[in-house]
C-alpha cells in the first residue's frame, strides 16, 4: 500500500526543529529531580602498577562531598557485554592509564571534580604493554587468534609471477561524539530505579544495572530518548558510568547524574581500534591477485569489549570487493594496558578495507599502471568470481556497475591525465587521485543479536504512538520508522509520535549497530502496524459487510468499500467497537548463519555497495595538502529517505576522512595518552571540507532482499568510501617520486606524508 | 550586576556568583540549557552564543554581535552586555531564519552541535551581506560537528545570509533602538567592583574601566591575576579546576581598547581583540589576512587579545613571533612609572616574562613597513582551521632588485619561548641564490634551536619543515609555483590543471 507519500521521501530530522532552538533535550539538560548528587571520576595517571595506597581523606572533606566509592565498596564489581572482565573501579592493580579508581559524589559537577582532584592514589609502576608490537613479541593476547581461510595461499603466493610484502600500520580513532556520555539515575521505590543513559544499547545498560545492584531486569527501566552522537562510542561504553550512577543511588537514595569532562571521556572510555597489518602477495601482470596473507594485529587494551567481533569483521571486509581465490587471513587480539578499544562505525571493517586496497594501490605502482585497472580485474562477477573467503556467495554485486556509472560522472580517466599534466609542470605541487570501492556486509555477525520489537499504540482520537528498541543518536532513525509506521496507516506523519526508547516497552533489544537501525526496527515496527490493521480490516469488513479487500487506508481516509471516512473516526468507530488498536511486533533476519568451526557460512543477509573518487594537492616542501574534489556514488537500495541517507554518506565520508588524516592519537612509550581533548585531537573542521562534493545516491535500485521497503542499511559503509583520500595521498607521493616506495600509514597527517616525500626534501 | 538576555525587555541580574563562574555555567544554572559545554575548552563551539556591545561606528553609536565561546569567558564580563542565546532567537513560533536554514537544508543530525553552529550563523547573519566559501570558513571555523561532514551547513549558511534581503527584520535589527538604550544605561556604571563569599574566604573581581583606576587597583592587590579575554587563562578554570581567589578583568579600560595609527607606527593597546585589530593589520601587513584566519577561530578572535597572547608567554602563540620578525616594543606600566622594552627581549623562560609585580601591558606597537619591506609567514599545523602551531614562521624581508637586504626570522613552537633566529638570518642573507638554502637553514635552526616532540609533532619534522618554510618563503618571493594551501582556493586548484 506504499505510496511514496511518506516512504522514499527527503523528509527532515523529526527533531531538527527543536536542534536549531537548543530545546531538544539531552541529559544534562534534564532538569534535575530535587537533591541530585553528581559523580567525578579520579583517573589512574600510569598505564600499569598496583595501588598501594588511596587517600580519600581530604576530598571527603571537601565542600558539597557526601561520599567516595571505591572498589572494594561494590559488591559486584565487573561488568562487561561479552565478559565480565572489566571493573567498574580498579581493584589493587590498574592497567590502563585513566583506568578509574575511585569515584566522588557531591552536591554539583564542579564540586565532584574538584573533590576527586584532591584524592591521592599511589600506584608502584609495571611495566606496561603499550604497543601492537610489544603485545605480539610477548604474545599478549585476549584470545586465539581468529582466521578465514579460502584455498592454499601459501602456494599460490609462491607460484606467482610477481610477489609484495609489507606492513601497513593503521591508526585508531577517538569517537569524539560532541555529548560527552552522561547517564542520570534515578531510585523510585521498591528497589527500581529508572536510569536514563546517553546509550545505544539501553538494554546492555539495564541488564548491567541490575547485575551490579543484585535486582532482576524487571526492576531497572532504561530510558534513551537521544544521544548527542554515538558512532559505536556509546555501544558499550555507557554502562560503567550508569552503573556507578545506580551504585550511589540506591546507596544515597538520592538521584545521581553523571557527565565526563571531555579529558575524562576521552581517557576512560574506548576508541578504534589501531591495527598493524603484514601481508604478502602473490599476482600475475594483470595485477589479478592470486594469493594473499594478511596478518592483522589490533591493539584491544585491557579488556575483552567487542574486540572479537571487531577483528572477526576485519577478516570478513579484507576482501572489500576482490575476489581472492587463495587467501589467508589472520587477526591477533593483543591485549594492552592501554583502554579497552571499542565499536566505532564500521566495526573493524574499515582496517581490513584499508589493507586490500594498499596492497592493490601498490601492485599499481609495481606494474606502472592505473590503481583502477587493477580494482577492476579482481572485482567479484556476478556468476563466477563470486565467493568469498569465508564462503558467502555475493548474490547482489553491483560494484562494477557503480564504479563505471561513477568513472563516467566524476570524468575520472581526463583528470587523470590533467594531474600527470600538473604533476610535470610542477615541482613543489603534487596532486594525487584515486577511486576506491565499499562492500559493506549488513548483519550483526554475532547472528543472535538480528532481531527486534516495536510497539504501535493508535489511541482513540487517531494519533499513533510508536516505540521500538532502536535508539536516536543523530542518524535518522526515528523518522525512517515513523515515515513506515505512517505508510502502513496510510496516514500524516504528524500523526506518529515517536517515544524515547525504553526497556520497560520493547525488552531484550540489541545495541542500535551495525547499521542495522531501521532494517531491524523498520520490519518489527511494519509487523506491529500490520497486526493492527488486520484487527481493524476484519472489524470494518464484518461491519460495514464488505470484502476485506475493499478496505484501504489512503491519504489519511480509510476506503471501505463505496464509503470512506477520515482515520480518526474511523478509529474512533473500532475503539467503540472493541477493537484491538495496539500491538507489538517482532523481526529476525533470515537467512544468515555462521558455522565458527568450519569459517564458513552466510554472516549478511545482503552487501551495501558504493564508490568515491578522491582528488589531492600535496605540498612537497611541507607534507602539507588538501583534499580538492570528491565525487561518491552510493547505494542505500531503494532510499526511506533520501535527506536522511546523504546525510549519513556525507557525515560518514567526512568522518572516515579524518581517521585517516589529521585524527592522530598519540600515546607515550610508558602508555600515557597525550591527545586527551579538541586542542591536540583534530576531527575534521569546517574548511576540510572539499570545494568540489559530488554526492549521489544511486538511482533506480532495490535491494534484492526483502527489506524493509527495499532499502539497505547506511549507517557505516559511507566512512569507507574515505579511504580513496588516504589513496590519492599516497598516490600524489608516488607522483612526487616513482621510486619512493617508502610507505604511507594511516592516519596520513601532514608530517607523516612529510617524511615519506623527504628522500625529495633533503 | 545587569546584563541584557536574549528578548527580554528589561536586564537581567547575574546574581551573586563565584566570579570563577563561566558564562556557560551561569546560562545552564539559570536553566538556558540550549548552549550545550563540548569540550569546556573554546575549541569545539557547541557552547557559542553571541555578544552584542557598544562601539563607535563613524561616530555613531552602534551594537556590535559578535560570537563567542561561553565555556571560556566569564560569566562577570557579561555585565553591561547583550547576550544572544539560542533560546533568544526564534519569535513565538517562527524560527529566525538562520535556524529555518538549518532545518531545511538538513543542518543537524545528533544536534548536539547544533545550537552553536546556529549562533555562530546568527552572528554572520548580522555581520555580513553577501557570503562566499572564505567567509563561511571564518564564520564556522570554531563549529565542529561530527556528524553532518558540513555540507549541508555551508548550504544553510549561504541560503540565509543570501535570502536576508527578502526577509523580514529580526527582533534584534527591530530593536536596535530600544536595545542601544538599555545597553546605554547599563554602561553608565563605573568601575566593577565584586566580591564572593566563598567557604569562609572571598573571591573578588574588578573590571576598571579606566587606566588610573587599573593602576590603583593593581597596586594594591600585586597578586591578583590579569585577565583580558580569558581565552587561554580561564582553562585553569575549566581544565584543572582551578580557582582564582582576585581576577582583574582589564578588557574594560578604556585607553587599552584603542588603536593609534600614527605615521611610523601603529599603536594597538593591549586589550583590543584580534578582531578588531584585524583591519588595521592586514592593512599594512596584507599577508596577515590568510595568517590571522588561520590563527584561531572566530569566537576566539572576538575575544581574545593580542596583549593576552603575549602576557600568557606560550611557546605556541602565533602573534609573538610575527610582531618579533616586526621589531614591535612593548609599553609596560605600573603605578611608578612606564618603560619600554622590545618584544624579542620580553620573554625570558617557558611562560615567564620580563613582567613586574604589578605591572601589565599597556600596548604593543609596530613600526610600519618601508616600501622594500615584505612580511611572509607559515603557520604548520595538524588542521587548517581552529589548532594550535607546531611551528610557525615570521620573515620580514627587506629586499633590493628581489634579493634580501636584510631580515629578521622569528619562530613559534620551536622553544621554550617565541624566538628569533639570528643564525638563520644571517643563512637567507648568504645562500639566498644557492641550492643549499633548505641545507644550511636547517643546520642553523638545529644549532640555535631544540625543539621538543610532542603531540602536535617530532623535533625533527619541526627543524626539517622549519627550513623549507625558510626555502618556502624565497621561491615564493622569487614568484616561483609554490602555494599555501591552506588559503588556495580549492576550486581553482581544482578546475585548473
Amino acid at each position: 500500500m506504499s505510496t511514496k507519500d511518506i516512504v522514499g521521501r527527503p523528509i527532515v530530522h523529526d527533531s531538527a526543529h527543536m536542534h536549531v532552538q537548543g530545546s531538544a533535550t539531552y541529559i544534562d539538560d534534564m532538569p534535575a529531580p530535587e537533591g541530585t548528587l553528581h559523580v567525578a571520576f579520579v583517573l589512574s595517571d600510569v598505564a600499569h602498577g598496583k595501588i598501594k595506597l588511596i587517600d580519600t581523606k581530604k576530598a571527603r572533606q571537601a565542600h558539597g562531598v557526601h561520599g567516595v566509592l571505591l572498589a572494594q565498596d561494590i559488591k559486584r564489581l565487573k561488568i562487561g557485554p561479552i565478559m565480565h572482565d572489566e571493573p567498574l573501579l580498579a581493584q589493587d592493580e590498574v592497567l590502563f592509564h585513566g583506568q578509574a579508581i575511585a569515584a566522588v559524589l557531591a552536591d554539583s559537577h564542579e564540586n565532584a571534580r574538584k573533590a576527586a582532584a584532591l584524592v591521592r592514589v599511589r600506584i608502584a609502576e609495571l611495566e606496561a604493554i603499550v604497543t601492537i608490537d610489544q603485545a605480539m613479541s610477548k604474545k599478549s593476547f585476549l584470545d586465539s587468534p581468529l582466521e578465514v581461510n579460502m584455498g592454499d595461499a601459501v602456494k599460490a603466493i609462491n607460484s606467482a609471477t610477481n610477489r609484495l610484502t609489507g606492513e601497513l600500520i593503521i591508526g585508531g580513532q577517538e569517537h569524539y561524539y560532541l555529548e560527552g556520555q552522561v547517564a542520570l539515575a534515578i531510585p523510585t521505590e521498591d528497589n527500581e530505579m529508572v536510569v536514563h543513559s546517553s546509550t545505544q544499547n539501553p538494554t546492555e545498560v539495564q541488564h548491567l544495572v541490575a547485575h551490579v545492584l543484585s535486582v532482576p531486569h524487571n526492576a531497572i527501566e532504561v530510558v534513551t530518548r537521544r544521544m548527542g552522537g554515538g558512532f559505536g562510542g556509546k555501544e558499550t561504553d555507557s554502562s560503567q558510568l550508569a552503573c556507578i550512577c545506580a551504585i550511589f543511588a540506591q546507596q544515597y537514595r538520592q538521584p545521581v547524574r553523571a557527565r565526563l569532562s571531555r579529558r575524562d571521556d576521552i581517557l576512560l572510555t574506548g576508541k578504534r581500534h589501531d591495527f598493524v597489518a603484514n601481508y604478502e602477495v602473490g599476482y600475475n601482470n594483470k595485477g589479478q591477485i592470486q594469493g594473499i596473507k594478511i596478518d592483522f594485529a589490533a591493539r584491544c587494551g585491557y579488556s575483552l569489549d567487542l574486540s572479537k567481533a571487531i577483528v572477526a569483521r576485519t577478516l570478513f571486509h579484507a576482501d572489500n570487493t576482490y575476489y581472492l581465490p587463495n587467501a589467508s587471513f589472520r587477526g591477533f587480539l593483543c591485549k594492552t594496558n592501554t583502554v579497552s578499544n571499542t565499536a566505532f562505525r564500521g566495526f573493524g571493517g574499515p582496517q581490513g578495507m584499508l589493507a586490500i586496497e594498499n596492497i592493490i594501490e601498490e601492485i599499481a605502482y609495481n606494474l606502472e599502471v592505473d590503481s583502477l585497472e587493477v580494482r577492476r580485474v579482481n572485482f567479484y562477477r556476478q556468476k563466477t568470481n563470486n565467493i568469498t573467503p569465508y564462503a558467502q556467495v555475493v548474490e547482489d554485486n553491483i560494484i562494477n556497475e557503480i564504479t563505471a556509472q561513477l568513472v563516467d560522472e566524476a570524468d575520472y580517466e581526463k583528470r587523470r591525465k590533467k594531474i600527470a599534466r600538473f604533476n610535470q609542470q610542477n615541482q613543489y605541487l603534487k596532486k594525487g587521485l584515486a577511486l576506491s570501492p565499499v562492500k559493506f556486509g549488513i548483519s550483526f555477525t554475532t547472528s543472535l543479536l538480528n532481531q527486534a520489537g516495536a510497539l504501535v499504540h493508535v489511541y482513540k482520537d487517531g494519533s499513533i504512538y510508536l516505540n521500538h528498541g532502536g535508539t536516536e543518536m543523530g542518524q535518522g532513525l526515528f523518522i525512517k520508522i515513523a515515515q513506515v509506521v505512517a505508510d502502513e496507516f496510510g496516514v500524516n506523519l504528524e500523526r506518529v509520535k515517536v517515544s524515547a526508547t525504553s526497556t520497560a516497552k520493547v525488552p531484550n533489544t540489541s545495541p542500535t549497530a551495525a547499521s542495522s537501525g531501521s532494517d531491524l526496527n523498520g520490519m518489527a515496527a511494519r509487523e506491529a502496524c500490520t497486526r493492527i490493521k488486520s484487527n481493524l480490516v476484519a472489524f470494518a469488513s464484518n461491519h460495514f459487510d464488505i470484502d476485506e479487500s475493499d478496505i484501504k487506508f489512503l491519504k489519511s481516509l480509510v476506503y471501505l468499500g463505496e464509503r470512506k471516512m477520515s482515520f480518526d473516526d474511523f478509529i474512533k468507530l473500532a475503539y467503540l467497537n472493541r477493537v484491538e488498536l495496539f500491538s507489538n511486533g517482532y523481526y529476525k533476519t533470515p537467512k544468515i548463519y555462521y558455522d565458527e568451526a568450519k569459517k564458513r557460512g552466510r554472516p549478511f543477509y545482503y552487501y551495501s555497495y558504493g564508490a568515491c573518487v578522491s582528488e589531492v594537492i600535496v605540498d612537497c616542501l611541507t607534507g602539507e595538502y588538501k583534499l580538492l574534489a570528491v565525487d561518491i556514488l552510493h547505494d542505500v537500495g531503494a532510499s526511506l529517505n533520501p535527506a536522511i541517507d546523504m546525510g549519513q554518506i556525507v557525515g560518514g565520508f567526512i568522518q572516515g576522512m579524518g581517521w585517516l588524516c589529521s585524527e592522530e592519537l598519540k600515546w607515550n612509550d610508558s602508555g600515557v595518552l597525550l591527545t586527551t581533548g579538541a586542542s591536540t585531537y583534530k576531527i575534521p573542521a569546517i574548511g576540510d571540507t572539499p570545494g568540489h562534493f559530488n554526492v549521489v545516491i544511486k538511482p533506480n535500485i532495490s535491494n534484492h532482499e526483502n527489506t524493509i521497503h527495499k532499502s539497505k542499511a547506511v549507517g557505516e559503509p559511507p566512512l569507507m568510501l574515505a579511504i580513496s583520500t588516504w589513496l590519492a595521498i599516497k598516490n600524489a607521493i608516488f607522483n612526487a617520486d616513482k621510486n619512493n616506495k617508502s610507505g604511507l600509514n594511516a592516519p596520513a597527517g601532514f608530517e607523516e606524508v612529510f617524511f615519506n616525500l623527504n628522500n625529495i626534501n633533503r | 550586576m545587569y546584563l541584557l538576555l536574549n528578548q527580554n525587555a528589561t536586564p537581567t541580574e547575574l546574581g551573586a556568583i563565584n566570579p570563577n563562574t563561566t558564562v556557560l555555567q551561569w546560562l545552564r544554572n539559570n536553566n538556558l540549557v540550549g548552549t550545550k559545554e563540548g569540550c569546556a575548552a573554546g575549541d569545539c563551539g557547541a557552547c557559542t552564543a553571541v555578544v552584542g556591545e557598544l562601539v563607535k561606528r563613524n561616530n555613531k553609536q552602534v551594537i556590535r554581535y559578535k560570537s563567542i565561546n561561553t565555556c571560556i569567558a566569564l560569566a562577570n564580563s557579561m555585565i553591561g552586555k547583550h547576550l544572544v542565546t539560542v533560546e533568544g532567537l526564534a519569535e513565538g513560533e517562527n524560527l529566525h531564519p538562520v535556524q529555518q536554514a538549518m532545518v531545511t537544508e538538513n543542518g543537524s543530525q545528533c544536534g548536539f552541535c547544533t545550537p552553536g553552529f546556529v549562533m555562530s550563523l546568527f552572528a554572520m547573519y548580522h555581520n555580513e551581506d553577501k557570503l562566499n566559501i572564505t567567509k563561511i570558513n571564518e564564520g564556522l571555523s570554531g563549529n565542529l560537528c561530527r556528524c553532518t561532514g558540513y555540507k549541508p551547513i555551508i548550504a544553510a549558511a549561504f541560503s540565509a545570509i543570501n535570502e536576508k534581503a527578502n526577509n523580514a527584520a529580526d527582533y534584534y535589527v527591530k530593536n536596535q533602538t530600544k536595545i542601544k538604550q538599555t545597553l546605554a544605561r547599563l554602561n553608565e556604571d563605573q568601575n566593577v567592583c565584586l566580591s564572593y563569599k566563598n567557604n569562609g574566604s572571598a573571591i573578588h573581581y574588578d573590571a576598571p574601566k579606566s587606566l588610573k583606576d587599573l593602576e590603583k587597583v593593581l597596586d594594591n592587590n600585586p597578586k591578583a591575576i590579569i585577565l583580558a579575554g580569558g581565552t587561554d587563562l580561564n582553562l585553569e578554570i575549566t581544565q584543572s579546576t582551578k580557582e582564582f581567589d582576585h581576577i582583574i578583568n582589564i578588557s574594560q579600560v578604556q585607553e587599552l581598547n584603542a588603536i593609534n595609527d600614527e605615521k611610523s607606527k601603529l599603536e594597538i593597546g593591549s586589550a583590543v581583540t584580534y578582531q578588531d585589530a584585524s583591519s588595521s593589520l592586514i592593512k599594512y601587513w596584507p599577508e596577515l589576512e590568510s595568517f590571522l584566519h588561520r590563527f584561531a577561530s572566530l569566537p576566539i578572535k572576538n575575544w581574545a587579545t593580542i596583549g593576552g597572547n603575549i602576557a600568557n608567554a606560550s611557546p605556541i602563540g602565533d602573534m609573538p613571533p610575527v610582531l618579533i620578525a616586526l621589531e614591535a616594543k612593548l609599553k609596560l606600566r605600573k603605578k611608578s612609572g612606564v618603560r619600554s622594552v622590545r618584544l624579542e627581549d620580553f620573554f625570558i623562560g617557558y611562560k615567564k616574562t620580563a613582567l613586574e609585580e604589578g605591572e601589565f601591558i599597556e600596548s604593543i606597537t609596530i613600526p610600519k613597513p618601508a616600501t622594500k619591506e615584505r612580511l611572509i609567514t607559515h603557520k604548520i599545523s595538524k588542521r587548517y582551521e581552529d589548532d594550535i602551531s607546531a611551528v610557525c614562521m615570521a620573515m620580514n624581508i627587506s629586499l633590493h632588485d628581489n634579493q634580501p637586504k636584510s631580515v629578521r626570522i622569528a619562530f613559534g613552537g620551536m622553544s621554550d619561548t617565541p624566538q628569533r633566529a639570528e643564525q638563520l638570518e644571517q643563512v637567507l642573507l648568504d645562500y639566498w641564490d644557492k641550492e643549499e638554502l633548505a641545507q644550511k637553514a636547517y643546520s642553523a635552526l638545529k644549532e640555535e634551536f631544540s625543539p621538543f616532540s610532542d603531540v602536535r609533532a617530532s623535533a625533527e619534522y619541526r627543524l626539517q619543515v622549519s627550513a623549507n618554510l625558510v626555502r618556502k618563503s624565497a621561491l615564493e618571493i622569487k614568484g616561483e609555483a609554490v602555494a599555501n594551501l591552506s588559503e588556495t582556493n580549492n576550486e581553482s586548484f581544482y578546475m585548473e590543471a
